[in-house]
């Protein structure tokens, strides 16, 4: 067995960046000129959609 | 700013999202797949179904517009109850899918079973139900999509447990880009546990406009927007049986399952109360004979699909509390009765009447080290001792088997799932001597960077630190299947011991060259190539640098040190193990506090076992809060009602004592690393050790999850 | 939109905000440090702890306004020269973390147990305090092992 080998509980080399704030989860990257989406979603279990208009919010 | 929704999906030719697994009905016809579009298309489904999708400026300009967007719905009656889902005359959810049935996949040879029960000495039977889930990874789902009008490439950051499974999927199915014009990244990613393997609407969404807005486009989830869509997990309601001899050995067991798949199917979802499900029945037991048949139904409820466990936990959910009513109705105790139906030791490999056949175990070690970890024998006078505090103890005992090492790709493949399971690994040394691993599977909390960092110095004899493992990201990685299943160590993990083979091999050629040797007499340990009876030595580091630098090298030889390796399991691994939990329950106010908690499992070999304890601490609270506190419930009309935190009960840490956590490993033959897979098995141990523990406490013979304060109080009311 | 200013890991930071800007927005917009992440919103989860003049504080429960004229730490602000706060070491040394997203939330709620409880405080009392942090991956065991082994290298 060699001294960070199999049957080691070696410390994790991913934690310091977690630990210190910089881990990279992908809310916490931005590019320039993003844009932000928001979904609309249904309210209702089962429904028809007769009809939308989109003409208020564009 | 833009609003956009199901017709510009479909003008761009954007596919629907899909399910990748066939079940096939007992009419002989492929299950019913309804079609599910990324953005409604006349009709929604679900409460937090996907209607349109307002791309703005600002996050809040977004939120302000989507308020703007003008619906009329048509509303209709829904259905939301697993049980009855399809029963005659309940309101239609899908025009293709008749009477509200997905499938339904009987399996087993049902008059042999039939005949068994009909003689049998004893029957003791079970209904019960499988709380639904939700599966709540701390990060939200997220999904940023940028595309590069000069090369045409859309590279899109998600919340993925697979980005390969990501990138086919959007590519071959929903026509989002082709494969080698889409790069799909997951960074880190703050848990899955089975709710990010999918393929959803809102990633579809973004990797689809961001291209036709020409501007980057990023989405990221909120709780309550998790909690509405998020694929939820469990959801069964089941009637069980078993027969028995007069000896109290099983002879036959009968299921029937009721499985709710919500409104549309979600990217594995058919194959979970399937395959996942019923080859799992057999548990720890030599029962010759198991009939199941599950009838899989749509309701207007979110997808349902794999979470941490994924069939296993609601197989061994129904087999242990039915083992424990088994043990009640015979008059014997809960070990006893196990230990007369074991798969004998000497019995491996077994071939269950589920079809799997398992690899290694040893169910009588485990049970014993389990016993003598949580004091068994001392139970009756705890128990004593806490009734005259006016308490009830109990104690509860479980068993499991689980199929991990997902998978080898020709037994799914004739099950009818569209993908191969194999697992791939680049080993790519740098010239100056470092290395960096690049797996396809994917770390989001289970430590790849430095399980896998330790086979490779444990292989190479590289020091650890020199060692980088690299995955998440398809424009890096070769390819790879991803990481569910507990499959990235026993999978992904023999990938890159075989790619360091063919390192070591080729390193033998260059140091041969090198110290004027025969290829044949050079040995290599601990990061050194010796010639054999000499101290003529070479280290990996020098070869690698010869390898990049050939300037004296052996002749046809190719140069570079990097080597990549594919690997198709021969087998599913089975983990195993015994876990016993101790609760104390108090009949005044229903309350169960957990004493004692001791696990003891079966994971092969273990590569870090720090690491391998923490999966288990986390997969047994993943299973106590299932039992004690989460239960996702819709009323009549579709509501979610636990739609947060404040009605969702997670569980936290004041709800859990800490745990007893052992090991009683076999060595499975068929895996060349030895190690079977250990990510899922506390969730899969623990809610039958608890409600075990809980109806053994109460003396009653069912309660259902969650095993809420009122619940038990109420059992607790009509049992005294 | 008004104009805020605080100090931040030491060091003084003002930006526009909306009046409805939330604390844990600003910093992770305003001034990306991202390291303080959003779990729920609820103010159940805990992933957002920071603290504001020494006391433990969820992030998305306080507007950007009223930490206006503040201190703030956040998980960016505690290891000094490259070298981890003990708290930070001892989750690392006790396997304290998994996927890392409840972390920093779980380490600054950790430092504001030992405030208030000392260096010696019990499991019990662990676990009680962090009622208020949920994680999925670690099943607390860790964590609380973590925090009290934290606590008493902090005051060694």
């Amino acid at each position: 067995m060699t001294e960070n080998g199999i049957g080691v509980s070696v410390r994790r080399k991913e934690d310091n960046r977690f630990l210190t704030g910089k881990g990279s989860y992908t809310d916490d990257l931005n590019v320039a000129g993003q844009t932000h989406a928001y979904f609309v979603r249904s309210p209702h279990a089962h429904a028809t959609l007769n009809s939308m208009d989109t003409s208020a919010a564009a | 700013m833009a609003v956009l929704t199901g017709d510009d999906l479909a003008a761009d030719g954007i596919g629907p999202l899909i399910c990748g697994v066939n079940v096939t009905s007992d009419d002989g016809e492929p299950h019913r797949a309804p079609v599910h579009p990324a953005l409604a298309q006349g009709k929604v489904n679900y409460v937090g179904d996907h209607v349109a999708v307002v791309i703005a400026e600002s996050l809040s300009q977004a939120k302000d517009a989507a308020e703007k967007v003008e619906i009329d719905y048509g509303v209709l009656p829904s259905v939301t109850d697993t049980a009855t889902a399809a029963a005659d005359g309940q309101q239609q959810i899908h025009d293709n899918a008749p009477n509200n049935m997905c499938y339904n996949w009987p399996f087993g040879d049902k008059a042999a079973v039939d005949a068994v029960f009909e003689s049998a000495h004893k029957v003791s039977s079970l209904d019960l139900v499988n709380n639904r889930m939700v599966t709540n990874p701390m990060e939200p789902r997220a999904a940023l999509g940028d595309y590069n009008s000069g090369t045409e490439e859309i590279t899109l950051h998600v919340t993925t447990q697979n980005p390969h499974v990501h990138r086919l999927v959007l590519s071959a199915f929903n026509q989002l880009a082709p494969e080698h014009k889409l790069r799909v990244v997951g960074p880190d990613v703050g848990g899955g546990f089975g709710a990010k393997i999918f393929v959803y609407a809102e990633e579809l969404v973004v990797g689809w406009s961001c291209r036709k807005v020409n501007r980057p486009v990023k989405w990221t989830g909120d709780r309550t927007e998790a909690f509405l869509a998020d694929a939820h997990g469990r959801d069964h309601v089941a009637h069980a049986e078993m027969a028995l001899d007069e000896n109290g050995k099983f002879l036959a067991m009968r299921v029937n399952t009721t499985a709710n798949l919500g409104a549309y199917l979600s990217t594995f979802a058919t194959m979970v109360p399937s395959y996942l499900y019923a080859f799992l029945l057999a548990g720890q037991y030599s029962t010759p004979l198991i009939y199941s048949e599950v009838k899989a139904v749509f309701t207007n409820t979110a997808p349902v699909d794999a979470c941490r466990g994924a069939g296993r936990p609601e197989a061994t959910f129904l087999l242990e509390r039915l083992v424990d009513v088994c043990a009640e109705d015979m008059g014997l105790d809960p070990a006893e009765i196990r230990r007369r139906n074991f798969i004998p030791v000497d019995a491996f490999p077994y071939q269950t009447p589920v079809v799997q056949c398992y690899d290694s175990g040893d169910y009588p070690a485990a049970l014993d080290k389990a016993l003598a970890l949580a004091d068994y024998d001392g139970f009756s006078a705890r128990a004593e001792e806490a009734k005259s505090r006016g308490k009830r103890r109990g104690v509860g005992l479980s068993f499991y088997v689980e199929a991990c090492g997902i998978a080898p790709s020709a037994a799914v493949g004739q099950l009818g799932a569209g993908v191969g399971l194999w697992e791939s690994a680049q080993v790519r040394f740098n010239p100056t001597g470092n290395v960096q691993v690049f797996t396809g599977t994917h770390s989001h909390g289970q430590g790849h960077e430095t399980t896998f960092a330790q086979l490779v110095t444990e292989q190479l004899g590289v020091p650890i630190e020199n060692i980088e493992v690299i995955h998440g990201d398809t424009a890096k990685t070769q390819f790879g299947m991803g990481t569910y299943g507990s499959r990235s160590l026993a999978v992904g993990g023999v990938a890159i011991a075989k790619a360091c083979e063919k390192l070591i091999e080729k390193g033998k050629k260059i140091a041969a060259h090198a110290l004027e040797a025969a290829e044949g007499d050079i040995e290599f340990a601990d990061g050194n190539f010796t010639v054999a009876g000499t101290d003529k030595a070479m280290n990996i580091a020098e070869v690698a640098f010869n390898a990049y630098v050939p300037h004296s090298y052996p002749e046809g030889l190719e140069p570079g040190f990097d080597e990549n390796a594919f690997f198709d399991p021969m087998n599913f691994s089975f983990p195993a193990g015994t876990h016993v939990c101790e609760v104390e329950v108090d009949p005044e106010t229903g309350v169960v506090k957990i004493i004692k908690y001791s696990a003891v499992d079966d994971f092969g070999k273990l590569i870090n076992p720090m690491i391998v304890e923490g999966q288990v601490h986390g997969g047994i609270v993943h299973g106590v809060g299932q039992a004690l506190l989460e239960g996702c419930q819709y009323d009549s009309d579709g509501q979610l009602i636990t739609a947060s935190y404040m009605d969702y009960a997670m569980p936290r840490a004041d709800n859990v004592p800490s745990f007893d956590v052992d090991y009683a490993p076999t060595d499975p033959p068929h895996n060349p690393l030895g190690v079977k897979g250990c990510g899922e098995a506390g969730a899969i141990g623990a809610p039958p050790a608890v409600i075990n523990a809980i109806t053994n406490a109460l003396g009653i013979k069912h309660i259902d999850m969650p095993a809420t304060p009122e619940n038990v109080w109420r059992a607790a009311q009509s049992a005294s | 939109m008004q104009t805020v200013s605080m100090n931040v890991n030491g060091k003084s930071v003002s930006g526009e905000v909306e009046d409805r800007t939330l604390l844990v927005e600003f910093l992770r917009e305003n001034l990306r440090l991202t390291g303080t992440h959003v779990g729920c919103d609820t103010s159940q989860c805990g992933a957002c702890v920071v603290h504001v003049d020494g006391v433990s504080v969820k992030s998305c429960t306080m507007l950007a306004a009223q930490a206006d004229g503040s201190d703030v730490t956040t998980i960016e602000g505690l290891a000094s020269n490259g070298d981890l706060h003990p708290m930070q070491q001892a989750f690392k040394d006790n396997h304290g973390l998994q996927c890392g997203f409840c972390t920093p939330g779980m380490v600054m709620s950790a430092l504001d147990i030992v405030n208030r409880n000392g260096n010696n405080v019990d499991e019990a009392t662990v676990r009680k305090e962090l009622e208020g942090n949920i994680c999925r991956c670690t099943g607390y065991h860790n964590i609380v092992k973590a925090v009290q082994a934290g606590a008493k290298n902090m005051g060694a």
